[in-house]
């Protein structure tokens, strides 16, 4: 096991290093990026000046170093360099081994840690997911169980109908109907922003305050496909128990049928469709990011889309190596669970 | 008691979310505040490093410099109550105002602003570890060797501060427009001791002389400004600023935030976006009917001129420098301005057919001699005689961004006519920016918004020293006699001669053609109708200090 798992270990390394390697080819070889941080009437001074800032003046081969060694946790600093922060470990009179939180540099447009920016966007994002993805589990086993309660009639097949349609609709068009119909047309009755994130700043006190009400219509946005599913899965599912002997015999013994639905049918039922659904958060962490552009949420997505936009290398490239890091991790959890449960695998 | 699943709990805490959320009252419709949104996003608050109109926006609610425009772009006193220019226009000498104050980002502090503070700005713009893009402010007109001694003593220095309240600043060479340069973002005031304790965090804990503090900023999201209790200025309806506060909505989804204006979240929406100005104005750019009553429509000319740029070292394909250079011409003239301001502009512009420098600068436009005409068969019987036909087209590339395709497309057709076919590529405006700046764009589409407004700026453009990189002639225009008659008219002191000088030059470009003149913009504000105080002007800057609303 330790075997495997170190082999997997360096297997990730080797994959992360890629990526990296083509981030810096793809990003930071890009040529002007001091034109991004100044204004139409700059001088050349002004932008060597930002070039030095930067490290843009130096060679590729040493920028690629430096790129390498501010990702690493571990490296080795002269010790002028080093922040207060960071965990050193003195090697010789000038020089330190060094132990840090990996950095992504600083954005071109704000000058902010990328990190920072990531992280602050990372927990929008995963939020509008969790909730989106509750919120579809909920609406979409009650209308899977209603439509099969009511197989073949009318009611099942407007459900069906329904669950066709949302599932067709990508997740930009149906934010872009939701939010004009609910918060621009109904705004009145419905009260619920066009726009906005988690939270929002009090004018009279000046403090950020918890705003829920920002939340509901991208997260019905980001639901409206997982409804779709979950209710088509659900509806197979519930049909396919309420055939089976044993509800056959709950109805024999004179249960009322909400108990044989609540009790017997559902927890059966809810297995396969769990497991199945599971698999949408990660479809749905990429459609929020249409999501949380259309309704400025602030989340992952919004920050990329703006950041692709603006050219903003460093966060692009940061984020694309966040993605990557959660795709290899997740990619190496599986791979170790197959092994773990399958003895034919191991 | 039954345990509660871990399922359960996740079904309960979003019930209880949403119906919380639900109940969420909405502030924001304080009448004490001003509200608008700032669809360009806002990057930094700290004056040596802003870079657009949102940004300056912010940034003058904050921080105020030695003067400012008044809403016709005259020069007035600011900080500065008054002020002396001698020493063959070299030296400025600054009296400031002795009750002006720093306010601390928490709000409660405050510190008196002395000239010492405007070394300290100044030198921060100009010292190359700033790395601030508005160094260009000073870095050919001040005597840099003598800038890095650091020795204020010398009475030649830069920057230097006689006392408290006097303000020198010492040129090498005079540069007639400088007064109003001081006006910029750039040459605002800072509070030394709070610029060096935050260091990169200062763009987010900024500490000025202006109207209004922040109070919060949530990137990306919101921002909050209140008003500064001890700013120095009041006018004869009391103490400014009359608002409590602005607060700055930082939505980026255009067609989102104007959906919030028409629903009165805001109180102000500047510009028009070809995606909804039919929904606000007829044709002839006069507000619809059913927003009357709502809003009121503010409209000034822009010092913005809009025009497609030819990179003057290559050449389209089979053309010598010199057909290239008629060719040019032929074009202006094949292309009708007129119809971009009725059928795109709704009115709002006015066609560039008067040179590169736009209305709005009453004393140049007095003295204006550049002229371009109109005349299709002209430019058609010119491409003819040089083997253009229906059968034999010049295939031409326009590098624009998305916001002006529907410009590229009417020149398309318009062009079509002189057997032109055009492909117009569209790309983000910073990668469309790396193709200008290498030289890799033929044709590309540009605008210049005056820095100051004074028609050098607009010339600068043209300035054969300032070829890219080295400055902003990303044409690579080259004329020695526009060249010398740049030179002379920057140590030239009478205005009236001067503006005669830019006039002349303005006339050589528009005979030479090294852009497409499109049109000089205009600018347009929908104003609440709670809001007074507020008016457009040709810099199109932000002053909120006057505002006021009403419930």
């Amino acid at each position: 096991m330790i075997k495997a798992l170190a082999s997997k270990a360096l297997y990730s390394i080797s994959i992360l290093w890629g990526v990296i390697t083509l981030c810096f080819i793809l990003f930071y070889v890009f040529p002007d990026a001091e034109d991004m941080m100044v204004g139409q009437r700059a001088d050349l001074q002004t932008k060597q000046a930002i070039k030095e800032e930067l490290g843009l003046d130096k060679p590729v081969f040493i920028r690629y170093l430096n790129y390498l060694k501010q990702l690493s946790p571990i490296g080795i600093f002269s010790k002028p360099d080093i922040p207060k922060n960071w965990y050193e470990i003195s090697l010789s009179e000038n020089n330190s081994i060094v132990f840090k939180n990996p950095e992504l540099g600083r954005s071109y447009q704000n000058r902010r840690s990328v990190v920072n920016i990531l992280m602050e966007a990372l927990i929008g994002t995963l939020i509008l997911a969790g909730v989106a993805m509750t919120f579809a589990f909920i609406i979409g086993i009650l209308f899977g169980i209603i439509a099969a309660l009511n197989y073949q009639n009318l009611i099942d097949s407007l459900l069906l109908f329904l669950s066709t349609l949302f599932i067709s609709v990508p997740s930009f068009f149906s934010s872009i109907i939701i939010a004009w119909l609910f918060g621009f047309i109904w705004y009145q009755y419905t009260g619920l922003p066009l726009t906005g994130s988690l939270f929002s700043i009090d004018m009279e006190s000046g403090k950020q305050v918890l705003t829920l009400s920002n939340l509901i219509l991208p997260a019905i946005a980001l639901a409206v496909r997982p409804v779709a599913v979950i209710t088509q899965l659900m509806r197979t599912s519930v049909l396919a128990n309420l055939e089976s002997d044993y509800i056959r015999t709950a109805k024999a013994k004179g249960l009322p049928p909400y108990l044989i639905i609540l009790k017997h049918t559902l927890k059966n039922a809810l297995n396969p469709v769990i497991t199945a659904a599971s698999g949408w958060f990660a479809s749905m962490m990429a459609g929020a990011f249409f999501v949380e552009y259309i309704f400025n949420w602030k989340g992952l997505g919004k920050v990329l889309i703006e950041s692709v936009q603006m050219s903003d290398l460093p966060v692009v490239s940061g984020g694309v190596i966040y993605i990557a890091i959660i795709f290899i991790i997740v990619n190496t959890l599986v791979d170790l669970s197959y092994k773990y449960l399958d003895p034919k695998l191991r | 008691m039954k345990a509660v699943k871990p399922f359960q709990m996740v079904l309960l805490v979003n019930i209880l979310l949403i119906a919380f959320g639900c109940n969420n009252v909405d502030k924001s419709q304080n009448v004490d505040y001003f509200r608008y949104n700032e669809d360009a996003g806002i990057t930094t608050l700290d004056p040596a490093y802003v870079r657009s109109q949102a940004e300056i926006w912010a940034c003058s609610q904050i921080f105020e410099g030695l003067v400012e425009f008044d809403s016709t772009l005259n020069v007035i006193p600011c900080i500065a109550y008054r002020w002396e220019i001698s020493n063959e226009n070299k030296t400025y000498t600054f009296y400031l105002k002795n009750n002006v104050y720093f306010v601390d980002y928490e709000g409660n502090k405050r510190r008196k602003m002395t000239a010492h503070d405007f070394v300290y700005s100044f030198s921060r713009i100009v010292k190359k570890e700033t790395a601030s893009p508005g160094s260009w402010i000073f870095n050919d007109k001040i005597d840099l060797n003598l800038f890095e001694t650091g020795n204020e003593q010398n009475p030649q220095y830069p920057f230097r501060a006689l006392n408290d309240s006097v303000f020198v600043i010492n040129l090498k060479t005079s540069f007639a427009p400088f007064l109003s340069m001081l006006a910029n973002p750039y040459c605002y005031v800072v509070m030394p001791e709070e610029a060096e304790k935050q260091g990169k965090k200062f763009r987010s804990k900024p500490t000025g002389t202006g109207p209004f503090r922040l109070v919060r900023w949530d990137e990306d999201v919101q921002m909050l400004l209140n008003k500064n209790p001890y700013y120095h200025e009041d006018t004869k309806d009391g103490k400014l600023p009359f608002l409590k506060g602005v607060l700055i909505e930082l939505n980026k989804n255009k067609q989102a935030a104007f959906m919030g204006f028409i629903s009165g979240k805001y109180d102000f929406f500047n510009g028009i976006h070809p995606n909804f100005k039919d929904e606000l104005f007829t044709q002839t750019g006069t507000l619809k009917e059913k927003y009357q009553n709502q809003f009121i429509l503010k409209s000034t000319p822009f010092l913005n001129s809009e025009f497609i740029g030819f990179y003057l070292d290559d050449t389209p394909k089979g053309m010598s420098k010199e057909q290239f250079a008629e060719f040019r011409k032929m074009l202006n003239m094949a292309t009708n301005r007129s119809e971009i301001i009725t059928f795109l502009k709704n009115g709002f512009g006015y066609p560039a057919d008067k040179g590169f420098v736009p209305y709005g600068i009453a004393a140049y436009d007095s003295v204006r001699i550049a002229k371009l005409s109109y005349n299709p068969s002209k430019a058609e019987a010119w491409m003819k005689a040089n083997g253009f036909n229906a059968g034999n087209t010049l295939k031409l590339t326009l590098n624009t961004t998305a916001d002006y395709v529907d410009i590229a497309v009417l020149l398309k057709n318009q062009w079509k006519k002189i057997y032109i076919d055009l492909t117009i590529e569209i790309h983000p405006g910073s990668f469309l920016r790396q193709l200008r700046n290498q030289g890799k764009a033929l044709l590309f589409r540009a605008s210049w918004i005056a820095d100051y407004p004074d028609p050098e700026n607009f010339m600068a453009y043209f300035y054969s020293p300032y070829h890219s990189p080295n400055g902003p002639n990303y044409t690579h225009y080259s004329n020695k006699e526009f060249d010398k008659l740049y030179s002379e008219s920057m140590s030239e002191t009478n205005i009236h001669t001067r503006m005669k000088y830019l006039a002349q030059m303005d006339s050589i470009v528009t005979e030479q053609c090294p852009v497409l003149f499109l049109f000089y913009d205009k600018s347009i504000r929908l104003i609440s109708k709670k809001v007074t105080g507020l008016e457009a002007n040709p810099m199109n800057f932000l002053k909120l200090k006057y505002v006021s609303k009403t419930k």
